[in-house]
């Protein structure tokens, strides 16, 4: 059974289509990520932070986050690849709301 | 469409291959024009690349910064103000400060190495009548350490909000020294969205119009 939830107590979903060059893996990315939100967050901020990787292939990568989650999933992605020290550089290939959008991008940019 | 404006990019040696590296990174990140950033002594070099890549049609433009440390370093300030560039402070104290926001720059650089604020709200009022701007490195941020962050963070977001409590604008610039180091603009948004506590359009406004309006009052930029 699903759970009903009020309105406006969950933030919209978004995916984030990223273009990752540099040699990273999936497990890497994540883990990298996971690591700089709960240092720059702690852990109240990070509990609230809705982070998960949807999709990761030939340097491509779909992140599911909110809106409200954004910039601060972002940044921790910003922060944590200067921290690593890897000569690794995130693109946004786009935002969107829904995941069958963000494969549509992943498809327009193979092309 | 925004336009996206990078106004630091720095290269450590005013080399033209390194140079030519950032600038096309900085291409390749979206950005529809990039500032060359140098010290006042080797504008010159930076001033004669940029120029061969304008006249290749490029949209690129100097940018000096000038770190004031003592009073005749404010000197530099006039020589430079005369020149068609995009000219920026690094004031160290206070003091250097409100001297600097009654002469002619473009943007007050808030440096993160430092104990005390330098940018107060006598400071505002008078940038504010010159219509200067008050400009975060986010490199600079990204690269510090856990303890002088934190301390840089609670002085950069109180002198942010005094600067938009009179109305100052802020510019955010990358400060890449590397073309692994240049941030997409998105990122460069969200950074100081999350980081600096400035809301979504004052953060896009500081990369893209903001930028922009400065480059096209200093004839820069058509």
């Amino acid at each position: 059974m699903r759970p009903k939830i009020p309105i406006g107590f969950v933030a919209p979903k978004r995916y984030v289509v990223l273009e990752i060059r540099g040699n990273l893996d999936s497990h890497q990315l994540i883990g990298l990520a996971l690591k700089a939100v709960h240092e720059l967050y702690g852990v109240l901020g990070t509990s609230e932070v809705r982070l998960a990787l949807k999709y990761y292939g030939k340097g491509k990568a779909i992140i599911e986050t909110t809106n409200r989650d954004l910039p601060m999933v972002l940044t921790a992605l910003a922060f944590a690849l200067f921290k690593s020290g890897l000569d690794i550089r995130l693109k946004v290939l786009g935002v969107h709301g829904t995941l069958k959008k963000g494969f549509q991008t992943l498809k327009r940019q193979a092309v | 469409m925004r336009k996206y404006v990078d106004l630091k990019l720095w290269s450590s040696k005013s080399n033209e291959d390194e140079l030519t590296a950032l600038f096309h990174a900085g291409i390749e990140m979206g950005f529809w024009a990039l500032g060359f950033a140098c010290l006042p002594e080797e504008v010159e070099k930076i001033q004669n690349f940029v120029k061969n890549l304008t006249s290749e049609g490029k949209r690129v433009f100097t940018s000096v910064e000038l770190v004031l440390q003592n009073p005749p370093a404010l000197r530099t300030i006039s020589k430079l103000s005369k020149k068609k560039l995009f000219l920026s402070v690094a004031p160290l104290t206070l003091e250097m400060a409100r001297r600097a926001v009654k002469l002619r720059v473009d943007s007050l650089v808030l440096p993160i190495n430092r104990n005390r604020l330098v940018f107060d709200s006598v400071c505002a009022k008078e940038f504010s009548k010159r219509g200067g701007a008050v400009e975060v490195r986010l490199v600079d941020l990204l690269k510090s350490g856990r303890r002088k962050l934190l301390r840089a963070l609670r002085m950069i977001r109180l002198e942010i909000r005094i600067a938009r409590k009179y109305g100052i604008p802020l510019l955010v610039s990358s400060g890449a020294t590397k073309p692994v180091e240049i941030l997409d603009p998105i990122v460069m948004a969200s950074i100081a969205e999350t980081l600096l506590k400035i809301p979504k359009e004052a953060a896009l406004n500081s990369i893209s119009d903001y930028p922009c309006s400065i480059l096209e009052k200093e004839g820069l930029f058509g």
